[in-house]
């Protein structure tokens, strides 16, 4: 008698089919103490079913397990640290949405002392990095060798695995980037082309061309896009022919990634066009610095596909490089900025200009005369003691300082320098007695500047 | 010597908290600004919270029991304040000093439960000293016994019935009318048969292998029927095996003459389940001198509150009192255990530190001959983790078992980087659980 018969009897009924075990592997079912056909099967199914429960085996596996992990060769994080970057993972220092540019600080810390994360951690870290693609190049890193090993066996951490392509990347990941382009499609492909344009711009454009005009408008508007990352000079011609695109799609995202490149021919061009329109007035009581308008039948629309014509002068002061200003007046951004302005309207252009041109002096220059956090987002980390005390001094002068904080909170708490609480504190002890949301906002960044010091502190 | 004393882990904390909540909550107090007057000795970690209230908290911990006590009104136990002290106490960052003498609070509290426990000691030795009323308990007892043989001789019925009318119809039934069966059945006393029948009203639409887990299951259920109707043959430990099994627990009384076993115990490793409607919370002690190994049940409705659980790795002085039954045995502590130290290594009855799957699957195939209304067994193995769904541990031969459903494998290749550790595992239906890791000299509770 065997399992799978009885089974089969079993599962039709013993009542229809009647298939009678009077033993089992040598065991008698006595028709006396079992008188029924189900009495028999149910003894037969008990015997049958305590040998298959207990006769469970371990099986030779198909494949050999994977080789264990390389021994680390760095150390480990000290303890106290490594408390930090629990917390930190589980939200619990700061607010939840605190919680990466906490783990951001803790990781390039932990680079820097070239210690790496304690392997209970490595889970919550792999997690959080996949959803935080900014915190990859960090955690690249910190994982160290037992984290690296642990991404190559799941295919959501593939980016931080042995041989994922990175700046040392090795050539198989390269390859199967290159495979990937040509097989992914959609916002996957976006991230395939910027990975292999952040390690070998050349190779990127090159892909790209290739299949540039069999691709679909949203397409390539969407890829050109990528061009930013490691774009140089000799990803003009090229962008260049594609302000010629028939869609204006692609045409406005090729002249947004064309105001990152000052000295390509486009730039050039506009910058022939704003040079003669800025009039620079010196003398003691007549300084100021003005805008001509644009003289009629200028034609612009190639180079600033976006543009309307009410808008053209503002959108040519964006697009055009902001060193024609400083070449033309002999003027730096920050006298430029103290200058009576006609139109008065010159300043916001020129923090448009800054933002779409990352122009890191002009943002420096600005930020501090403006306090406007997407330029204070162009200087570049880790901000100065000076910068950053320069900063609370500037937040604290605006016209309506709660408005200044409450919308430069979160960067102020990721990269002011910890000298600048003193400013802070300072700063609060001045505040309305009525206002609760500015000296909460300030007691949060002081919160967390005080806490990446602490993480900063428990790596020393 | 096999243990050493330690300073906790934060982790060690974290795992007596009731809820992730309450961690949540312990590690926003767990800073040195809200405490007043902490200190510590070795067995002691105590301090005062400033709360919403004008009197601070006055909270103790007894570490080792772990016990708690705090002044303040929380349900949840331990509570916020205790977990923070000693996250604060963990970190030994110095805001927790270490002194000779305990606080006033802590050491009255400390003599309370000492009172308590002696109190308790003897309460329990008078009521063994005076029988409750012999008469009725056999009443109560005879009446119980009619009402199981005719639950008995019903499920027997309903088990031939089944096979008879063929396990394919069975599966197209109601839920309800698995349920009618269930409820009848702990009408009969017979409350853990009536969840088995409950849970294959699910089991056979969820399983691929629904009809040999039926059948099996049906045979066993028969076989716990015609063993019942014979239990005058039945020796003392398999009587005891079947009535867990038939879901009829040994009251306390009767347990007042079992064996106790005063020594020193390494908790294993503890688990935690929770079905739904019941919490369970299994420890695996062995005895660090002969080596016999006991499970600690403890259970808690839902929303209830479990035991503290023992710390993995830990070695308690303890009197443990076995449950009767075959082997690894049901204990229960007759006081609260006393942590004595740390151990750095495993060994277990089935398997020590080095066996291989298929020693620790003959230990549990032993196991289920002694008694085979057991679905579990545990055993110290040496093996590696291999990625995957559901993922496998591989041992030094190269044989594989996979991971019991539910077992997350990334934390553990985290921990162990595939390379070959110790672990004691569960097994299960053909499949491991692991409770705790032996990595770098450390226990880790999985």
């Amino acid at each position: 008698m065997v399992w799978v018969e009885l089974r089969s009897s079993a599962v039709i009924g013993t009542g229809r089919r009647a298939h009678l075990p009077d033993e089992v592997d040598g065991h008698p079912i006595s028709a006396t103490a079992f008188p029924s056909t189900e009495d028999r099967a149910l003894a037969a199914a008990a015997l049958l079913g305590t040998q298959r429960r207990a006769g469970h085996a371990a099986h030779q596996a198909a494949e050999p397990a994977p080789e264990p992990s390389p021994p680390e060769g760095r150390p480990l994080a000290p303890a106290g640290a490594s408390q930090l970057l629990d917390l930190a993972l589980a939200g619990n220092l700061g607010r939840p949405s605190d919680a990466n540019v906490l783990v951001a600080h803790w990781l390039r810390t932990a680079d820097e002392h070239g210690a790496v994360i304690p392997h209970h951690l490595l889970v919550g870290v792999l997690n959080r990095a996949t959803a935080a693609p900014d915190l990859q190049p960090a955690a690249r890193q910190a994982i160290g060798s037992r984290g690296r090993w642990l991404a190559g066996h799941r295919e959501a951490w593939s980016w931080a695995a042995d041989g994922a392509p990175g700046p040392d990347g090795a050539e198989d990941g390269w390859e199967s980037l290159e495979a990937r382009f040509a097989t992914t499609t959609g916002a996957a492909r976006r991230d395939v082309l910027a990975a292999i344009r952040s390690i070998d711009p050349v190779t990127g454009r090159a892909l790209l061309a290739e299949t540039w005009t069999a691709e679909r408008a949203a397409e390539r508007a969407s890829l050109v896009g990528c061009l930013v990352v490691g774009l140089g000079p000799d990803d003009d011609p090229f962008l260049d022919a594609a302000l010629d695109d028939k869609a204006k799609t692609v045409r406005e995202a090729t002249a947004a990634v064309l105001d990152r490149l000052p000295g390509s021919a486009r730039g050039q061009r506009l910058r022939a066009v704003l040079a003669p329109l800025i009039d620079h007035r010196t003398g003691l009581l007549r300084k100021r610095i003005a805008l001509a308008p644009l003289p009629e039948g200028t034609d612009l629309t190639r180079d600033l596909p976006a543009s309307v014509p009410s808008g053209r002068r503002r959108d040519l002061v964006r697009a055009a490089p902001l060193a024609t200003w400083t070449e033309v007046t002999g003027l730096g951004p920050d006298q430029l900025a103290g200058l009576p302005r006609d139109p008065d309207d010159l300043l916001p252009w020129w923090v448009d200009a800054t933002v779409a041109q990352h122009d890191e002096a002009w943002a420096l220059a600005l930020g501090l005369a403006t306090g406007s956090p997407p330029l204070l987002r162009l200087v570049p980390a880790p901000w100065s003691a000076e910068l950053s005390r320069q900063l609370v001094g500037v937040l604290r002068s605006q016209k309506v300082p709660s408005i200044a904080v409450a919308r430069s909170e979160d960067l102020l708490a990721e990269r002011l320098h910890p000298d600048a609480v003193a400013e802070i504190e300072a700063w609060r002890r001045r505040l309305p007695a009525d206002d609760r949301s500015t000296d909460a906002s300030l007691r949060h960044v002081i919160q967390i500047v005080t806490t990446r010091s602490s993480i900063t502190e428990a790596f020393s | 010597m096999m243990w050493r004393v330690s300073r906790w882990t934060q982790q060690q904390v974290i795992d007596l908290a009731p809820d992730p909540k309450a961690v949540v909550a312990a590690r926003k107090l767990a800073k040195p600004g809200p405490w007043s007057e902490t200190g510590s000795t070795e067995a002691l970690v105590w301090g005062k919270c400033q709360g919403s209230g004008s009197t601070p908290y006055q909270v103790s911990v007894d570490l080792t029991g772990p016990a708690f006590k705090c002044t303040c009104p929380s349900r949840k136990f331990p509570c916020k304040h205790g977990l923070a002290l000693l996250l604060l106490w963990v970190e030994g960052s110095g805001s927790v000093a270490e002194l000779n003498e305990p606080s006033a609070f802590a050491q009255e509290w400390q003599a309370a439960r000492g009172a308590k426990a002696t109190a308790t000691r003897e309460r329990r030795a008078a009521a063994d000293a005076e029988p409750a009323d012999p008469a009725a308990r056999a009443k109560r007892l005879e009446q119980r016994l009619d009402r199981m043989d005719a639950g008995a001789d019903e499920l027997e019925r309903w088990t031939r019935d089944l096979v008879r009318e063929g396990l394919g119809a069975a599966k197209q039934q109601p839920y309800t009318w698995w349920d009618q069966t269930a409820g009848r059945l702990v009408d009969a006393q017979l409350p853990a048969m009536a969840e088995r029948v409950r849970a294959m009203a699910g089991e056979v639409h969820r399983r691929d292998d629904w009809s040999d887990h039926l059948l099996a299951e049906a045979g066993r259920w028969y076989a716990a029927t015609r063993a019942w109707r014979r239990r005058d043959e039945l020796a003392e430990d398999e009587l005891a095996d079947l009535r867990v099994f038939l879901g009829w627990a040994v009251a306390a009384d009767d347990l007042r003459d079992r064996p106790v076993a005063d020594g020193t115990w390494q908790v294993l490793g503890v688990h935690r389940t929770d079905d739904g409607r019941l919490q369970e919370q299994r420890s695996w002690l062995r005895g660090t001198e002969d080596g016999t190994v006991v499970r600690v049940l403890d259970f808690a409705t839902v929303g209830g509150v479990l035991r503290v659980p023992q710390v993995t790795g830990a070695v308690l002085r303890a009197q443990v009192r076995t449950h009767p039954g075959s082997a690894p045995a049901r204990g229960s502590f007759v006081d609260d255990p006393v942590v004595v130290g740390q151990a750095t290594g495993l060994a277990h009855g089935d398997g020590a530190a080095g066996a291989t799957l298929t020693e620790a699957l003959v230990g549990a195939a032993a196991r289920a001959a002694a008694n085979p209304w057991s679905d579990r067994s545990a055993a110290v193995v040496r093996g590696r983790i291999v990625a995957g769904d559901p993922g496998a541990l591989e041992d030094a031969a190269g044989d594989r078992l996979p991971l019991a459903a539910g077992v997350d494998p990334w934390p553990l290749l985290a921990l162990t980087g595939g390379h070959g550790t110790d672990l004691f595992v569960e097994l299960e239906a053909g499949t491991v659980r692991p409770l705790t890791l032996a990595v770098d000299g450390v226990l880790v509770p999985v």
